[in-house]
């Protein structure tokens, strides 16, 4: 009897076969009695001869894949090996970005180890952030992986050292962009725009009548990458879009366009609601606003039904305002921002006007406008919630240089412990010797029921630069803080380590 | 153990953020009632808790025991205890009661013949004959009940048990386990783990049947168990779930001294026993070892050479069971990285280890295995192709199978792993003449 006929045998049952043939088993001696003995008897010597006497079945060639391209890139040495998996291990995302972020400043190129790859594309996967850490230093052993593993499709063809191109040929742009998902898509067409935005603008508008709204209105928002007045047709054409969400987004992306002529429909309603008049030495803002939304207005994509809560004028004023480029204002008035938010604070329209001023500074990353709402706060700035999210709107969309000189400026303003966490590692050398400052003095406070020390800790860990701790007795640290405070000094420690083994060169 | 030294001490954290909780233990102003003596050292940290948790550590092999509730092992006081011996910081005192039991109740070390003279006491040597001869006896019936049971399994057929609940499985594992013949209980559930797994085997049938033959002959040979060879029935009782002192294994076992790349390992928690199971390889004699710690409830297995790694040390073999399974003794020096791994030429070759094997312990469910030089076909069901052609199958989990094919990136490597009898389970990989890496145990 075969293995597998014993196989079958035993999962059938004896109690349902027919006799077994145990003649030959009988007479070797191995069995006497009954037949699931035998069966048994059987199944014992059988199981070990096959186990014994097992050999692989041959394989065919064909299905050998082809092996990657080399990686001309060292792989890091052991230590910062052993690091990394501890992190992913972990799942200390923050650490690993971190890790990722150190790899990709080394001066000699080095690349991430191979046997963890897989575990970094899978951790990377559904988190942006990490995603934008990790493809600076992926190589083609990435793109190789990702061809046997849908869900790492984003890390194709995106090359840190060593990759040619980066950019899919026409063919298979098109490919994925009519068949792929929304993900690829976006993915595709934030790479296209980057490199080649006509290319970009063309895959939208060939799909354009069979995208949904929502896929319409991203994908408008993404044409600000690389926007030109190219895209300004395919931009007009969406201003007539029988979807409010796509007239908006198409609406500010052409406000983005210097010199559209949205931009100049927007400039002579903004003229025309906003003037300022003049009494000697004294000017006032003199607002003058429609009644109703006029076809025009509705064509360009302002919306005539306001929030809860908001006046119908004082909405339609906000759009009209923002409406126009940042930098219309000073062409037009001869004013500075500063004086121009004076003149508001002085009006009875403060609030919408500095909210229009506020989303227009913030789309055109107007550094003037940008310093000036956040050094001139409204005078019943309540320091709101509302109030702070738009005040950190403000801070993120100036440019690094500014930010960091604006924090440096402003440890007292209240805003400065929630504007340090949306200010992304690493910190600036003076400002972080700035933050280790301020910790020092936190540290040695009773922090009573806040929050705010701990999270400050946490923050400065991931984020100082370098990775030096303050200069601080452990023994000055409040007992209550002592705990957070430690666990910072380690992260910081560890992110000290990291660097020297990163940077660490292996001869194996 | 050297455990004097702080690199040494974060390496036997389990992951990063253990080793940087541990770090922030290693305060003093966390610590009262610190002390240590020539075996051990202790103190109580004071947690969030209302009662500060009692951690010690013993200094002959680094095994720490704490009251913490932490699943990780060592936990980030233990470690924080070595950090601070590793500092010095620890002064000399004798133990309180809580620390003196522990080490009472720790089995003997090797190379402690210190340790001997007090079990050399009380031992009565009939009393020990009655004990063994009940436990055979309860031994005998557990025997018998598993053959009864087996043969209603296969009269009843495999298809009519393969859909039963594990309830019904582990009612026998139980059984078996009041018989004090644990091997068998731990056969019974393996069987219930294939039969619960079947809608994603195709092979359970054989899986299953392979299971019943091992069992019923482990039944049998306990049946004549007197006619044996020395070395079977020293592995049939193993098998059966007798253990052998630590005591003896240090005095008479076999030693083998080596540098010892641990090439794999598993934690398992099974029924209120933890498990740590390792692979060593020896450099120079080429011997394959395995390593076994179970603790019970919280605590955590002793820990065996570092995993990945490779360190000089002295073992002893116990007795019975192919690959043998050792106690780990005297070190030498610290751990070095892994160098190129060990191998056959082919698959074929290296199942000429697996008849070896079973000629003396028949009953040897995985066999370490170590190949070169094979090429990683990934499909629906993936393959490793040796030099010779011939294919492999894989089992493993999916982040082990993407670790291989990355590190061989559709190049030839070298592998070593674990044989079940029908899948070969890679657990370290070197791409051709490379340093060897360990695809898990990495993971928390």
């Amino acid at each position: 009897m075969s293995w597998t006929g014993l196989v079958n045998a035993a999962v059938m049952g004896t109690g349902r076969a027919a006799r077994l043939p145990g003649a030959a088993l009988e007479a070797i001696g191995l069995v006497a009695g009954d037949d699931q003995a035998r069966l048994l008897h059987r199944a014992a010597v059988m199981s070990r001869a096959r186990r014994a006497g097992y050999r692989p079945p041959e394989a065919g060639q064909s299905t050998a894949p082809v092996p990657a391209e080399d990686d001309h890139r060292p792989e890091v040495c052991p230590a910062a090996e052993r690091r990394l998996a501890g992190l992913l291990g972990a799942g200390d995302h923050d650490l690993i970005a971190e890790w990722l972020r150190c790899l990709a400043a080394l001066d000699r190129a080095k690349r991430p180890p191979d046997a963890l790859l897989p575990a970094l594309l899978t951790a990377a996967a559904g988190r942006p952030a990490l995603r934008a850490n990790l493809l600076p230093v992926l190589g083609p052993l990435a793109k190789w992986l990702a061809g046997f593993n849908d869900e790492w499709a984003w890390a194709c063809g995106i090359g840190g050292t060593g990759v040619a191109g980066g950019v899919q040929d026409a063919g298979s742009a098109s490919g994925v962009w009519e068949t792929g998902g929304i993900d690829d898509r976006r993915a595709l067409l934030g790479k296209l725009r980057a490199n080649d935005p006509a290319v970009g603008r063309e895959l939208v508008a060939a799909t354009w009548d069979v995208d949904s709204y929502r896929d319409r209105a991203a994908f408008l928002a993404m044409l600000a990458v690389g926007l030109s007045p190219d895209d300004e047709p395919l931009a007009e054409r969406a201003l007539a879009d029988r979807r409010n969400e796509v007239r908006r987004a198409a609406a500010d992306l052409l406000a983005r366009l210097p010199g559209s002529r949205y931009s100049q429909r927007a400039a002579v309603r903004a003229t025309a609601a906003v003037r300022i008049e003049r009494q000697g030495l004294r000017q006032r803002l003199v607002i003058t606003i429609p009644g109703s939304v006029t076809p025009e207005m509705q064509a360009d994509g302002v919306d005539g039904s306001p929030p809860r809560g908001t006046g119908a004028s004082s909405w339609l004023l906000r759009q009209m305002v923002a409406g126009a480029p940042a930098a219309y204002w000073a062409r037009h008035s001869g004013l500075e921002p500063g004086e121009l938010l004076a003149l508001a604070d002085r009006s009875d329209w403060t609030e919408p006007l500095r909210a229009g001023w506020t989303a227009a500074a913030v789309r055109d990353a107007d550094r003037a406008w940008l310093l000036a709402l956040l050094d001139q706060p409204a005078p019943a700035h309540s320091g709101s919630e509302r109030h702070v999210t738009a005040d950190l709107r403000l801070i993120t969309a100036l440019d690094a240089d500014s930010r960091d000189a604006w924090l440096r400026a402003s440890s007292g303003n209240p805003l400065f412990a929630a504007a340090l966490e949306v200010l992304p590692a690493p910190w600036s050398v003076p400002l972080s010797d700035l933050v280790r400052r301020r910790l020092s003095s936190v540290a040695r406070a009773d922090p009573g029921y806040s929050a705010a020390p701990r999270a400050l800790f946490r923050l400065a860990a991931l984020r100082l630069e370098p990775p030096a701790p303050p200069d601080l007795d452990p023994a000055a640290v409040h007992d209550r803080l002592s705990a957070s405070w430690n666990d910072m000094i380690n992260t910081l420690s560890v992110r000290a380590d990291m660097r020297r083994e990163l940077s660490e060169e292996f001869d194996p | 153990m050297t455990v004097n030294v702080r690199d040494q001490v974060l390496a036997m954290a389990p992951d990063a953020a253990a080793a940087k909780a541990g770090l922030g233990q290693a305060n003093l102003r966390r610590w009262s009632g610190c002390g240590r003596n020539e075996r051990a050292l202790w103190g109580e940290c004071h947690g969030s808790g209302q009662l500060p948790y009692q951690t010690q550590a013993a200094l002959d092999d680094g095994s720490t025991k704490c009251s913490c509730p932490s699943r990780k092992f060592p936990c980030k006081h233990a470690l924080g205890l070595l950090l601070l011996h590793a500092d010095g910081a620890i002064p000399d005192g004798s133990p309180p009661s809580w620390v003196a039991e522990w080490l009472a109740a720790r089995p003997a070390r090797l190379a402690r013949p210190a340790r001997r003279e007090r079990s050399d006491g009380p031992a009565d040597p009939q009393a020990a004959e009655r004990r063994a001869a009940s436990r055979d006896k309860k031994v005998d019936a557990g025997v018998e009940e598993m053959r009864r049971w087996l043969a209603d399994l296969v009269r009843g057929g495999l298809g009519a048990a393969q859909p039963q609940p594990w309830a019904w499985w582990d009612e026998h594992a139980r059984r078996m386990i009041d018989a004090q013949a644990r091997g068998l209980a731990a056969r019974v559930r393996r069987m219930a783990a294939i039969a619960a797994t079947a809608g994603q085997r195709t092979d359970w049938p054989e899986r299953l049947t392979d299971q019943i033959g091992s069992a019923h002959l482990l039944c049998e040979a306990w049946n004549h168990r007197a006619s044996l060879p020395v070395a079977t029935s020293q592995a049939l009782r193993v098998r059966l779930g007798y253990s052998v002192a630590a005591e003896d294994v240090a005095q008479s076992g076999k030693r083998i001294s080596d540098k010892w790349a641990v090439l794999g390992q598993r934690f398992s928690d099974d029924d209120n026993r933890r498990s740590l199971q390792q692979w060593l390889y020896g450099e120079r004699t080429g011997a394959v070892v395995t390593y076994l710690a179970f603790a019970a409830g919280t605590q955590q297995p002793a820990p065996g050479l570092p995993a990945g790694r490779r360190t000089q040390a002295t073992v002893a073999l116990y007795p019975g069971t192919c690959p043998a399974r050792v106690l780990i003794g005297e070190r030498a020096g610290g751990s070095e990285e892994l160098g190129p791994l060990p191998g056959e030429p082919s698959w074929e070759a290296a199942l000429n280890r697996v008849a070896d094997c079973l000629s003396a312990d028949p009953w040897a469910d995985v066999i370490p295995l170590a190949v070169r030089s094979v090429t990683v076909l990934p499909a629906d069901h993936w393959l490793l192709r040796d030099t010779a052609g011939r294919a492999m199958p894989v089992t493993a989990a999916a982040s082990v199978r993407w670790a291989l094919l990355a590190l061989s990136g559709g190049r030839p490597v070298d592998v070593a792993g674990e044989w079940d009898g029908f899948a070969f389970t890679p657990q370290a990989a070197a791409p051709a003449g490379e340093r060897g890496r360990l695809l898990a145990g990495w993971q928390a």
